[in-house]
């Protein structure tokens, strides 16, 4: 899971909440936008809690002077 | 001293031997003092002289090892090797220099700074936007250090997911601006550079952080390729590679708090969201049942109103069939007459001596004909 992935899962969840203030929103549409938004922030909230950072040394050796 | 004991050599084999004293004894040496004479020729070699109050030993070196522009009168720490050289005599081959004592740091600072400065390097156009948060951090700091430590912790604790590739340089000392501008060069090189790059170091003294105001370091940062963000810890001056960053932070874990959005702020948020959108449903199925409700009681409405109308309707039907009733025109007085079983509408049907019905609203009469007279018409 990188970056652009929980970007792209926020910006779906907003694209959903958008579509939820339509003012002539039929109800079955509004349940299906509903429960897709509660899918997007169930697995934002997984990254969040699971996701760690990755540290790894450069290979570039620093020339040393002699 | 004995005359003739004394070796008798070469003006060249004194030379040499002078040198090699010189090499076996003093490798190398670091001297603190007072810089005069200082003159840069043809644009690549530097001539100067550190004195004191008993002495004045020369220098000799490269452009390069300037760490800005200099000035007599500044304290200097130079490193080098003392050498004799066969034409030009005695210096001290530069290696590296630092400037000694805050009064100097903070007078080569400005120096540079106003040089710098007119390059354009500190330039708030050049500035730069940092990707937020990023995918890929370059950090450069001194390994195992607590500004390594509390970058890489707070990073941690705010934000997951990002690869961060840390390379190992000093951050004070007079090979840490080489290191610096070393470990930007790399980063910069690689084909697929990092997002961002991160140059951190805890506080100290002025003479601990003179290499983030050093000129090479300095340059670096402003040519990097990949945006930069600059972390000193200190309260004093600002160095000028923060001046030179696209970006700077107060400390290494400010520079986290910059770089990434917090995990637990975003974490309440989508509680948030979670809650706004069950909210926003809810008031839509409510909203419809509502809406349903009062269709239904309209329809309601509608039916009553329909057969109420059909009621009076059949009521007026009813009335009006009524006032047609025979029976009621029978009970007003009105009677049927009819002749063998046919039904007499009109005097002219009958004649005197005639049998007739006569059927009245509770009885039936049999009856004769006595005689006729028609309205207008004489009697017959």
């Amino acid at each position: 899971m990188n970056k652009s992935s929980y970007q792209e899962l926020s910006e779906q969840l907003e694209e959903v909440m958008a579509n939820l203030q339509q003012p002539d929103i039929q109800v079955d549409e509004a349940v299906q936008l509903y429960e897709r938004g509660l899918k997007l922030v169930r697995q934002c909230e997984a990254y969040l809690k699971t996701s760690e950072n990755k540290i790894a040394k450069l290979k570039a050796q620093l020339k040393t002077e002699g | 001293m004995i005359a003739g004991s004394a070796p008798v050599v070469s003006v060249g084999e004194l030379a040499a031997l002078l040198n090699q004293t010189l090499e076996f004894a003093y490798p190398n040496i670091v001297v603190r003092g007072e810089l005069a004479e200082f003159r840069v020729s043809r644009g690549a070699w530097v001539y100067f002289d550190l004195k004191d109050e008993v002495a004045r030993v020369p220098f000799f070196g490269s452009v390069r090892a300037l760490p800005g522009p200099l000035e007599n009168g500044m304290m200097l720490e130079v490193r080098g090797a003392p050498r004799f050289h066969p034409r030009w005599g005695f210096s001290v081959n530069v290696a590296s220099i630092q400037i000694s004592g805050e009064g100097s740091i903070k007078k080569a600072a400005d120096l540079l700074k106003a040089k710098l400065a007119v390059e354009g390097l500190f330039d708030p156009e050049r500035k730069r936007a940092l990707p937020y948060p990023p995918a890929r951090i370059g950090l450069i700091t001194a390994a195992k250090s607590a500004a390594y430590h509390d970058f890489v912790k707070v990073l941690g604790e705010r934000w997951g997911g990002i690869g961060v590739l840390f390379c190992d340089a000093q951050v004070q000392g007079d090979d840490a601006p080489r290191q610096i501008a070393e470990a930007l060069s790399a980063f910069n090189q690689m084909p697929d550079p990092p997002e961002v790059l991160v140059i951190t170091r805890g506080g100290g003294s002025a003479e601990d952080l003179q290499a983030f105001s050093q000129e090479q370091v300095v340059r670096a940062v402003a040519a990097s390729r990949v945006p930069t963000l600059v972390a000193i810890g200190h309260e004093a001056d600002v160095s000028l590679a923060e001046l030179a960053a696209d970006r700077r932070a107060s400390t290494p874990s400010n520079a986290a708090e910059l770089l990434v959005p917090d995990r637990r702020a975003a974490a309440r948020q989508l509680g948030i969201h979670r809650q706004q959108m069950f909210d926003m449903t809810a008031q839509i199925i409510s909203q419809n049942r509502k809406e349903l409700s009062y269709r239904a009681a309209r329809l309601g409405e509608d039916a009553d109103r329909a057969v109420h109308a059909a009621r009076t309707k059949l009521a007026s039907a009813r009335q009006l069939i009524e006032a047609f009733n025979p029976s009621a025109a029978l009970r007003r007085g009105y009677v049927l007459v009819s002749k063998e079983q046919k039904l007499v509408r009109s005097g002219k049907e009958l004649a005197a001596g005639q049998h007739i019905d006569v059927q009245m609203h509770d009885a039936r009469l049999q009856a004769e004909v006595i005689s006729v007279t028609m309205e207008g018409y004489e009697q017959k």
